[in-house]
């Protein structure tokens, strides 16, 4: 056993350290496409229960300049808490209390590895929630979401979850203790906003440790409906058009016709065939709107009497819309029968996810369908997640089907990943809107950056001296030893 | 005595077929990785280790079949701390459990089980019963010798006999005249612990004292094990009574109490029977509050898989929680139709009492029944 891991068990105790080959090995991989032979297990994973143990981690892998990756539900598509570079690899899955739900100010203060649905089921009792909601909610974790900066369903009305990040506590990659951000009110005008650098961070600053998220109220009435246009442009035109008008949309998701097949599982169960979309039909778009019925009901009315002077459709088939808002926020999925594994027995979910402005969407659609046919990958189809408060602001998800038991395959795939955000560069957009940089984007970084990157570089620098800080991603790592794959990875023996 | 199924030298680390048959269905997991079933696995709920749900076994199996690492004592740990309820293959669409039973048999074979579990095994093969009791169930229901409906008491009720004369006068108001004679344990347990080759047995030893093929049962797990392994057409007694309401009709005298339905994980996920204890549970006048985690999705009582013989402490941490789930509900009542259930959750209402503003009172429907149709 190394010395270091012998200190950990000294520090903290055998009971919160895990050494043996297959409890690494579980913590090696997460959800992005991947050959099941490109695992990288740490080297020790570590379940701590406070913040006081994850500083005296971090202490310890500061003095030995040991690799620290902290990770959460591990559902992740790209691979930002995958300890590449073997180490420590801290679950913040047992960080998992809740502090404080304070009902007058709507806010709670928790632990960082309380799962997002955790938070949502702790404000239930008091008429609040999270809206700052992914897919993954079951399993993300607050700190994954503010690390990786993921995606959220209600986006078009609450944002993402730096709307929602009050305040956050980060133990810095020399093991000292800060609380960054502005208590319990929702923004602040003093000093540098470092609470802001922590969004999309990676771990690589520091590793969260407890946070402070603001809480709207539960709606008292939510209507999900889908609209088919016929194209793209016509969609974001329809959109803007409501915006206008002052509809306050909860939640507006726009899909090609082809990605709407990956969320009509529990559809195609049922029926044995795919529903039945209009050959003219370009677009799709669910739409979100939630309050008081009344209130609703009105904009319901003028959402579809504008919707027809835009050419667009009401699905009104019911099953359509609600396969869709199972896969997308029930997760009442037909027991026994989940979707996740039983539509992707052969290959698996794959996306890129860069961000272009509104009124390249269409014109990004079609690269985005040329670099898939480039590469020789299976289009699963595209959806943009309107992410920004009361405006047409878009995360893309660029959605393949990836044979990840094919070394070749998973290879294309990363070959499309580049090319696509880089592209999305180029159309004045950006690389990334909810997957963050992680590894993959480490040799085109600059791309995008420029010459601002170097003073990233320099602010990570000040936060983790020693760049043990899940090292390898955003930026290359130098270890002190060469990176290699850890020692569990390797050949598969069948 | 040793079990049969235990440790064989030459068979170390030689994995068996059925377990290098898993790869696809790993390798699927991996390349899934949703994590759907790990908030509701009632292992994670106590731990909050992710090392105990599906996902967490079904990677460390990955890399034993990838040939990085060999099955160990931790690994076994694992393995057995689980309840084999069957909540992650609701929220799944891989065969998770069946897999751990098929691991448990390999751990058997390298001998990683715990001593708890050979003594039992020991125990059922030599008495018949999974608590080592020797009286035989025909002595202690004499009266019901002569019937013509054979109903197989299982190993909890004939130690509970009280209960399971409330199960059977139940029967007789519906105009059943139920048939006891000897029986020895179904070896439901020996199985899923892994002991497969020792199951063989208790199966070899059932079919020389048992002669119906048609019959009931009143424990789940009795029932369940009978139809999946012997081939047996039994039918759990409840599902008898649901479809014989009418029979009563004129007769119940309404309890009008409110109560949680608790869904054993046999009777409900594995053999499907959800409504019919709930359609008798309202007739009889009960005001039928629902639990979270119910039906398909129902959280285990924690004693099942043989956990409460290899960890009886996170055995009852489940029970426990399940007993808050029940008072979460406001209902003062909790209503099941297993045995096992109904043992383990009125054990665990006991130990969590001071924390709940009132003792949640765990019953079995047959008790219900009695009273209303009395």
């Amino acid at each position: 056993m190394k010395p270091y891991i012998k200190e950990l068990e000294k520090a903290l105790g055998k009971e919160k350290v895990l050494t043996e080959d297959f409890q690494r090995f579980i913590f090696g991989a997460d959800w992005s496409p991947r050959t099941p032979e490109e695992i990288f297990p740490p080297d020790v994973v570590i379940c701590p229960k406070d913040t006081e143990d994850v500083v005296k981690v971090v202490k310890i892998a500061y003095k030995h300049g040991i690799p620290v990756t902290a990770g959460g539900g591990l559902t992740g598509m790209a691979g930002g808490a995958v300890p590449i570079h073997g180490g420590i690899y801290i679950d913040g899955l047992s960080l998992n209390k809740v502090a404080e739900i304070d009902t007058d100010n709507q806010t709670i203060r928790c632990q960082s590895g309380v799962t997002l649905q955790e938070v949502v089921d702790a404000g239930a009792p008091h008429g609040l929630w999270l809206p700052n909601l992914p897919e993954s909610k079951w399993s993300c974790t607050v700190a994954s979401a503010i690390a990786c900066d993921n995606d959220s369903t209600f986006g078009m009305k609450y944002g993402k979850i730096l709307n929602a990040l009050l305040s956050v506590e980060i133990v810095t990659g020399t093991g000292e203790v800060l609380e960054l951000g502005h208590r319990k009110t929702h923004f602040t005008s003093t000093g540098y906003k470092l609470k802001d650098l922590i969004v999309g961070s990676e771990g690589t600053l520091g590793v969260i440790t407890a946070a402070t998220l603001k809480l709207e109220p539960v709606p008292d009435h939510r209507q999900v409906d889908m609209i088919i246009f016929p194209r793209m442009k016509t969609t974001v035109d329809f959109l803007n058009r409501l915006l206008k008008a002052g509809i306050c949309i909860e939640g507006a998701h726009i899909n090609c016709k082809r990605r709407l097949k990956f969320y009509t599982h529990a559809y195609r169960q049922k029926h044995g065939h795919d529903p039945e979309i209009p050959e003219w039909a370009g677009a799709l778009l669910a739409i979100i709107l939630a309050g008081d019925k009344e209130v609703v009901e009105w904009q319901r009315a003028f959402v579809m009497k504008t919707a027809k002077e835009f050419g667009g459709q009401q699905v009104l088939e019911r099953e359509i819309v609600e396969g869709w808002w199972i896969s997308k926020h029930t997760l009442e999925f037909v027991p026994f029968h989940q979707k996740w594994p039983a539509s992707q027995l052969e290959k698996k979910f794959g996306a890129a996810d860069p961000g272009v402005p509104m009124g390249r969407l269409e014109e990004f659609y079609e690269k985005f369908i040329a670099t898939a046919e480039k590469y020789k990958l299976s289009v699963l189809g595209m959806n943009a997640y309107l992410e920004h408060p009361n405006s047409i602001g878009f995360s893309l998800s660029c959605a393949l089907f990836v044979n990840y038991r094919d070394q070749d395959e998973v290879n294309r795939f990363r070959q499309y990943f580049e090319e696509l955000t880089k592209a999305a560069v180029d159309m004045g957009g950006t690389m990334s809107t909810y997957m963050s940089d992680t590894n993959l984007k480490v040799p085109y970084f600059e791309y995008e950056h420029g010459a601002s990157a170097k003073y990233m570089r320099k602010v990570k620098a000040i936060f983790d001296p020693k760049g043990i800080m899940n090292p390898g991603k955003k930026f290359p790592y130098k270890a002190a030893r060469p990176a290699k794959k850890a020692k569990a990875s390797g050949r598969r023996k069948r | 005595m040793s079990p049969k199924s235990a440790a064989k030298p030459k068979a170390k680390q030689e994995l068996t077929e059925k377990v290098k048959a898993q790869l696809n269905e790993v390798e699927t997991c991996f390349g899934t990785s949703c994590n759907m079933c790990e908030r509701d696995c009632p292992i994670y709920r106590v731990r909050r280790n992710r090392t105990f749900t599906s996902r967490g076994k079904n990677r460390a199996l990955l890399g034993v079949l990838q040939g990085h690492y060999p099955i160990g004592k931790e690994f076994a740990k694992v393995v057995y701390t689980c309840a084999v309820c069957g909540l992650c293959d609701a929220r799944c669409a891989l065969a998770n459990t069946e897999r751990v039973v098929e691991i448990r048999r390999q751990l058997v074979r390298l001998g990683l089980n715990s001593p708890d579990q050979l003594k039992t095994v020991d125990t059922i093969k030599a008495t018949g019963d999974v608590y080592g009791k020797t009286v035989d169930v025909a002595d202690i229901f004499k009266e019901y010798a002569n019937g013509d409906t054979p109903v197989y008491i299982g190993c909890t009720y004939k130690g509970n006999e009280n209960e399971a004369r409330e199960a059977l006068k139940v029967l007789e108001l519906f105009g059943v005249r139920p048939k006891v004679g000897k029986e020895i344990c179904c070896g439901n347990v020996v199985a899923l612990m892994g002991f497969g080759e020792d199951f063989e047995d208790v199966k070899g030893s059932f079919t020389k004292v048992w002669p119906h093929k048609e019959f009931l049962t009143l424990c789940p797990s009795c029932a369940h094990v009978f139809n999946k392994y012997y081939g047996l057409k039994t039918k759990h007694a409840i599902e008898f009574v649901a479809e014989n309401m009418d029979k009563v009709k004129g007769r119940i005298k309404p309890l009008n109490i409110k109560a949680t339905y608790h869904d054993p994980c046999d009777l409900g996920r594995r053999l499907g029977v959800y409504d019919q204890p709930r359609n008798v549970l309202k007739a009889i006048g009960v005001d039928l509050v629902e639990m979270e985690l119910t039906r398909e999705f129902s959280h285990c009582c924690g004693a099942g898989g043989g956990l409460l013989v290899y960890d009886k402490d996170l055995a009852e941490e489940i029970g426990k929680n399940r007993i808050r789930m029940a008072a979460r509900t406001g209902a003062e009542t909790l209503v099941t139709a297993c045995p096992t259930c109904e043992t383990q959750l009125t054990t665990t209402s006991m130990l969590v009492r001071k924390e709940l503003p009132k003792r949640v009172k765990v019953v079995s429907i047959w008790s219900l029944l009695l009273k209303a149709l009395s």
